[in-house]
């Protein structure tokens, strides 16, 4: 029984981080980078340059 | 025993077992599945997604979803456009009274404006208009916005900026020739999951605390210095060749835009002319007359284009008394007052087309 709980807490644990590891693999990969334009991007520094400074 | 039920806990919950890794599977998709069920467009709506100040996309996003629920019984305006007409406009606080002390009735104000933002892409508020509203949807054109160039085409294909679902933006980029991307087809997630992804982390740590937009983000930049006017002529240029070359496959998506509003709701149409600086358009004609030429080839194809949807063109500038002075760049307004003048004279020009009340 108490092995259970153990293993219960493990999967909560370990499931949670794991979602969230995979959202954080899926904005590493949507990262904005120099010079490509903000689309689906949050608007970050590099979108702020490429709408005014790059005019 | 008490002693002995702790150890059987802690090796349960740190050794490895097949039963630990099924279980966590299992949680992790539980919470995917929790996710997929939850996150949706109408979370959009309270504008919980801006990330920044400058959030265009989400911000416009949740303006879309709040237009498409608008109230039927009140007349509603939307200005759909770029940042050229969002940093010309005072607030939509400010068109609102503006426009409720002309028409004396209650109105609505719906800001739909972003950064650069493409006529494809107005084709998903085309998508999401409030079915049987009346009111007046004024529409911005540009030569920037009518040069859309096969690069620009195929970027917005694979890469969608506004999460909403529309079939017409997908109809429209598979009838330009290209691929409109698809993941899951009908999982709203699996489709808009870039723009959540992005977003997640840095909401997540504000504690998805509201973050006031700003409407008038060229207020906080330095003037253009010398090499920022070369390139602004540099890449005004480009849109006007870009106009010359590609804008035909454009023409569709405004036609799109505008059949769908007469069609769907009771609004009227207007085209806005996206504001441009005079003395900047003066300068670069006269260093480059092609570029000139270009830009009178533009105006008459924007000209035919409102007489063939039978929409008027509104260029609010002389109206509004604007002049280079209040520019801040080539583009966008930078004078509170021009600002206000450009409100008022916007304000008047759609109280002169607004459906009458009780129009349904």
């Amino acid at each position: 029984m108490a092995r259970g709980v153990g293993i219960g807490l493990q999967a909560v644990v370990l499931g949670t981080l794991l979602y969230l590891a995979l959202w954080q693999l899926a904005a590493y990969r949507v990262a904005p980078k120099e010079g490509v334009k903000g689309g689906g991007l949050p608007a970050t520094t590099s979108a702020r340059i490429f709408r005014y400074q790059g005019y | 025993m008490r002693h002995m039920s702790w150890r059987r806990l802690l090796e349960g919950a740190t050794r490895p077992s097949p039963a630990g890794l099924l279980g966590t599977l299992a949680v992790t998709g539980i919470w995917v599945l929790l996710t997929a069920l939850f996150l949706g467009p109408s979370t959009l709506a309270g504008h919980r997604w801006v990330a920044e100040p400058i959030d265009d996309f989400a911000w416009l996003a949740g303006n879309i979803v709040r237009y498409q629920q608008a109230d039927a019984a009140t007349l509603q305006v939307a200005v759909l456009g770029t940042s050229a007409t969002r940093e010309a406009i005072s607030d939509g606080a400010g068109l609102q009274a503006e426009l409720e002390v002309l028409l004396d009735r209650p109105v609505r104000v719906h800001l739909l404006t972003a950064g650069s933002l493409y006529p494809l892409e107005y084709l998903v508020v085309a998508d999401h208009l409030p079915v049987g509203a009346s009111g007046v949807l004024v529409v911005e054109v540009s030569e920037r916005q009518l040069g859309l160039d096969p690069q620009t085409w195929r970027w917005l294909a694979a890469n969608p900026r506004l999460p909403l679902d529309s079939p017409s933006y997908r109809t429209a980029v598979a009838e330009a020739g290209f691929e409109p991307r698809s993941r899951i087809p009908g999982l709203y997630l699996s489709e808009h999951l870039d723009f959540f992804a992005a977003r997640l982390a840095p909401r997540a740590l504000q504690g998805f605390a509201p973050v006031p937009y700003d409407l008038h983000p060229v207020d906080v930049l330095a003037p253009p210095a010398d090499r920022d006017w070369a390139r602004m002529r540099e890449n005004w240029e480009g849109w006007l060749a870009s106009f010359e070359a590609y804008h035909e496959p454009v023409v569709p998506t405004l036609r799109g835009l505008v059949e769908r509003a007469h069609g769907t709701t009771g609004s009227r149409v207007a085209f806005l002319q996206a504001p441009r600086n005079p003395q900047f358009i003066e300068w670069v004609a006269g260093q480059a007359p092609v570029a000139g030429e270009r830009n009178e080839a533009y105006q008459g194809r924007v000209q035919q284009l409102s007489r063939e949807l039978g929409v008027p063109l509104w260029d609010l500038l002389e109206a509004a008394d604007v002049r280079a002075e209040d520019f801040r760049d080539h583009a966008h307004l930078g004078e509170p007052e021009a600002r206000e003048r450009y409100t008022r004279a916007l304000a008047e020009a759609v109280a002169a087309v607004a459906p009458p009340e009780g129009t349904p």
